[in-house]
């Protein structure tokens, strides 16, 4: 707020919430830089021993409008970048091939089924390592089952 | 259409050259922001309005081709100021060159085709 008595005070917190709301795609710092310059710039015109009302607006109306002077935000991007999307390709026949082979290739071709489902997780440019592990462990563990089967009805 | 065009290309023109006009002006001393602004927007064949000259204020220096500093007043609150760096002298440097080739070769071609 500016100080009241100033000649203009309202005018120029009025002005600045017009900013404000220009602004409101600015990220937070460039957004506070501005409305402190042009606040002090208008203060600094109020203060002046020969301030009236008129040298206010008049200064107001120089800085010009609000929606210029935040698109003149540029050389770099006026508004908020969005995050950038991680640069990872979608599923592509590998892994849906992976992911069926995992789950019911065990029923196919016991054993092989599944590990070729591993080859597959294992070979896929987009997964990540982590994600590679968590299908080797899902994988591992229908295998394992139909190992466990043979060796109890053998024994 | 045609004048749009023309306008768009002086406004590039202009802000181009504005940043450079900027460092000039704070290259002999550091300026109050107020008066380096008021006196900016007093060259009517450059700048529009003179609130865009902050953001273009804040852009140098964030590129660190000015620094700002604050200095108390006696009359208000303190005042921030505003002064070339090293690396803003050498931008001002090596764009002074490049200007005064550039403005010369658009003068005799333009003064040639009229």
């Amino acid at each position: 707020m500016t100080q009241t008595g100033l000649p203009g005070a309202g005018a120029i917190d009025s002005y600045i919430g017009r900013v404000d709301a220009a602004a409101r795609n600015l990220p937070p710092d460039r957004r506070i830089e501005l409305l402190d310059q042009l606040r002090e710039h208008l203060e600094a015109v109020s203060l002046a021993p020969d301030a009236t009302e008129a040298s206010v607006f008049a200064a107001i109306d120089r800085l010009g409008d609000p929606a210029e002077i935040v698109a003149s935000e540029d050389g770099e991007p006026a508004v908020l970048a969005l995050p950038p999307t991680p640069a990872r390709s979608a599923w592509g026949p590998l892994e849906i091939m992976a992911v069926l082979l995992l789950i019911v290739g065990g029923f196919l071709i016991p054993i092989i089924g599944p590990l070729a489902g591993l080859v597959c997780a294992w070979l896929s440019p987009a997964w990540t390592r982590g994600e590679k592990w968590i299908a080797t462990l899902l994988g591992s563990g229908s295998i394992l089952l139909v190992i466990g089967f043979l060796f109890g009805s053998i024994f | 259409m045609e004048a749009t065009g023309q306008r768009t290309s002086l406004t590039q023109l202009r802000r181009g050259a504005l940043e450079y006009c900027v460092l000039a002006l704070v290259s002999h001393e550091e300026r109050y922001a107020v008066d380096l602004v008021g006196d900016l927007g007093r060259v009517e064949a450059l700048v529009t309005s003179e609130g865009t000259l902050y953001p273009l204020l804040s852009r140098l220096r964030r590129e660190g081709l000015v620094a700002t500093t604050w200095r108390e007043s006696e009359t208000g609150p303190p005042r921030r100021y505003y002064r070339i760096t090293e690396s803003g002298r050498v931008a001002l440097r090596a764009f002074a060159e490049e200007w005064t080739s550039f403005r010369d070769a658009v003068d005799t071609l333009i003064t040639e085709g009229n």
